[in-house]
């Protein structure tokens, strides 16, 4: 339809090259087996009244970190320090720390022995978490802190965390619907979807290790990533697809964030 | 709650200026966990290796204190930290040693945050935190 096409600058949050990586990691997706499930055993379906469902996207969040261990992305890791942002149940970071244990047990590691840190706002969901980790593994040291986001921890974990996840509430919803301490808190994200996320972009910054630290973070295009993207950017990290998925009426996207790499001053 | 999470935890309320750390402890009921069979010393001493840099010494003395263990030296020599079997204790000392219930106050403005099933609650009223600079 136009006749013209605008040079665009070399800037990998541009529209094209954000659908390639869009695309490729729709294909990853496809390609990756399904991560095993922590059992929830423990938990009975009245718990679900006030702790978030695994759902879509924590399978996405699952798959995608199964394909982060398998690809090697942790294992220069000596004890990995995880921690988990808004943990719900916990499976996320459960699930991590259980494979990279059993994987360092493998390997016959004395130096990797994964500790977990979780926050919530919600203390039913920490409570449950801590549940998931004991039912999981005991032998992983598992903490809970009740907080918002990582403010509590700030800033003596500052630039000490290995691997960050965070499954942030990111639907879009009215504002006034932001900020309780219940079960809404783990969906809704008022405009956007973007109220908590934002909050949370220079926290993660601060949190994250420096060179080695990784966040990974669930997103949907309501969300506009692209502008995302950029946040990060302003703060030395780089965010790109690693795995994406359609869930109903929505795709879900596993965001992969890591300190450029042309920064050094780390 | 452990005493290596206790060694991370501040106040971070508007009045406490930046220096609500290290909380204080009152302790009402501890739990100490048995060393897992499989848990070899190895493993135990090369993660106090890791974590030693992280640590804040005089904290970490104060609440081992609070939580009536009065063992821990005041200043940390570069001997013990290559010493294994000092670096054994500091694993328990650190890692398996529970604050279940209880009270973290903070140093500055007497603020308190209570420790419920081993889950400290730091959540802050949103008017504690203007102004706030991490």
């Amino acid at each position: 339809m136009t006749d013209w096409h605008p040079l665009r600058p070399l800037d990998d949050t541009t529209s094209t090259a954000w659908s390639t990586y869009n695309e490729e990691a729709e294909k990853r997706a496809k390609n990756i087996p399904c991560a095993a499930m922590p059992s929830l055993d423990h938990l009975k379906m009245k718990d679900f009244e006030e702790v978030y469902e695994p759902s879509d996207d924590t399978y996405l969040l699952l798959d995608g970190l199964q394909h982060e261990i398998t690809t090697g992305t942790f294992s220069n890791s000596s004890s990995p320090l995880i921690a988990e942002i808004g943990c719900g149940t916990g499976v996320a970071s459960v699930f991590l720390a259980s494979q990279l244990f059993q994987q360092n047990q493998k390997h016959n590691k004395t130096d990797g022995m994964p500790m977990v840190i979780v926050t919530d706002i919600n203390p039913k969901a920490l409570q449950v978490a801590k549940a998931t980790a004991a039912g999981n593994n005991a032998m992983i040291p598992f903490e809970a802190v009740q907080c918002d986001l990582v403010s509590a921890l700030l800033p003596r974990l500052a630039q000490s965390v290995d691997a960050l996840i965070f499954n942030p509430p990111y639907v879009p919803t009215p504002d006034d619907e932001v900020g309780s301490t219940g079960i809404e808190a783990s969906w809704a994200g008022g405009e956007k979807g973007r109220r908590v996320v934002d909050r949370a972009i220079p926290k993660m910054a601060q949190i994250l290790a420096r060179p080695r630290g990784v966040a990974y973070m669930i997103t949907v295009d309501d969300n506009e990533p692209e502008v995302l993207a950029t946040l990060f950017r302003e703060l030395g990290l780089q965010m790109k697809p690693l795995v994406r998925r359609r869930a109903h009426n929505e795709f879900l996207t596993l965001q992969k964030i890591t300190w450029t790499k042309i920064d050094s001053s780390g | 709650m452990r005493l290596l999470t206790h060694n991370t935890l501040r106040n971070n309320t508007a009045d406490a200026k930046g220096k609500g750390f290290p909380l204080k402890i009152t302790a009402t009921e501890i739990r100490v966990e048995e060393t897992a069979p499989t848990m070899e010393v190895d493993r135990q001493v090369a993660f106090c290796k890791n974590m030693l840099s992280r640590l804040d010494w005089p904290a970490l003395v104060q609440a081992s204190r609070d939580m009536g263990i009065p063992t821990l030296p005041p200043v940390l020599t570069d001997e013990m930290a290559h010493d294994t079997a000092f670096l054994q204790a500091l694993y328990k000392i650190l890692m398996q040693v529970h604050l279940e219930q209880g009270m973290l106050t903070c140093p500055v403005t007497g603020r308190e945050f209570p420790v419920t099933n081993g889950i400290p609650n730091m959540l802050l009223e949103e008017e504690e935190c203007e102004h706030v600079k991490l």
